[in-house]
């Protein structure tokens, strides 16, 4: 693509794991909007921790991204979020993560 | 099947194989990361074994991942519960540099410590129907504890562990297949007698 100043489309996107999706064209804003959604309700403090593991963990050593997960772990065990996922989970109901 | 071995061990020859012995979820407890930590410190050093298998009883799920109901009364126990996960940190981490070849089969959930063990695993071989892997984690406002994060990203890349952690999203077979997360994609019902 770059030596060759190659462009490709959505489909040969999608082949080569560029683009997570591919989507009809009149249904692709509705389908980012609503995945935007999702992730919106996801619980925050656990987003912010694992979100630079995954990030920066890709360019450490093993080691040194199992050793940032494993605080990412212990910054999240037990606060609000896991104790109303594992609520909601005993209860069988989605949990609601609110803003923090 | 006895009620009180958390996992069935049999030897084929060189194989070890280790199969999770609480059908259909096949959760793994306590005591089975306890009594795995002694068996794979125990196939290290055994020369008769020259490659292990990890597959579960049933033809429903190969694990729904750790005992969640074991673990709530320890959330307000930190020092127990940083010992819990790092014990299991080091047992994946063990089976990783067992110095022998590991094989895992995903059939059904394998969710969490279901796709953990697995990812700490140097083959997967996936069913190709009713798999559903994934990390839950974050719906249940937690991340991945055991090495999940870091062992996932490193075999599918950032894009896909991305879109598997922070949604969990959880996918079947095939798509496993496509993203490079498992080696191949079996028919369910020759999933084990292929992983052996």
């Amino acid at each position: 693509m770059i030596l060759r100043a190659k462009k490709i489309d959505g489909p040969e996107a999608y082949r080569i794991g560029l683009v997570n999706e591919v989507v009809e064209n009149n249904q692709l804003k509705n389908r980012a909007i609503e995945l935007g959604l999702q992730l919106a309700t996801q619980p925050p403090i656990a987003m912010r921790e694992i979100l630079p593991v995954i990030i920066k963990g890709a360019d450490l050593s093993q080691e040194e991204s199992l050793r940032m997960e494993r605080q990412a772990v212990l910054n999240t065990l037990g606060n609000v979020e896991s104790q109303e996922g594992m609520m909601a989970f005993i209860e069988k109901r989605k949990p609601v993560f609110s803003d923090s | 099947m006895s009620e009180t071995q958390p996992f069935l061990f049999t030897q084929e020859g060189g194989l070890a194989i280790i199969s999770i012995n609480d059908a259909p979820w096949n959760k793994m407890t306590l005591k089975f990361m306890d009594e795995l930590e002694t068996l794979i410190a125990k196939l290290k050093t055994d020369s008769s074994v020259r490659a292990v298998l990890f597959t579960a009883e049933g033809e429903e799920n190969f694990s729904a991942g750790m005992n969640l109901m074991e673990l709530a009364p320890m959330l307000d126990k930190p020092s127990e519960l940083e010992a819990l996960f790092d014990q299991r940190l080091r047992v994946l981490s063990a089976i990783e540099m067992l110095g022998k070849p590991v094989i895992a089969t995903l059939f059904g959930y394998c969710l969490g410590g279901g796709l953990e063990l697995p990812l700490a695993c140097h083959f997967r071989l996936a069913a190709k129907e009713g798999c559903q892997i994934g990390l839950p984690e974050m719906d249940l406002g937690s991340v991945p504890a055991w090495g999940g994060s870091a062992r996932l990203t490193r075999v599918v890349g950032r894009m896909h562990s991305l879109d598997m952690i922070l949604r969990a999203k959880k996918i079947d077979g095939p798509e496993a297949y496509r993203i490079g997360l498992v080696n191949e994609v079996v028919e369910n019902n020759q999933l084990k007698n292929r992983a052996t």
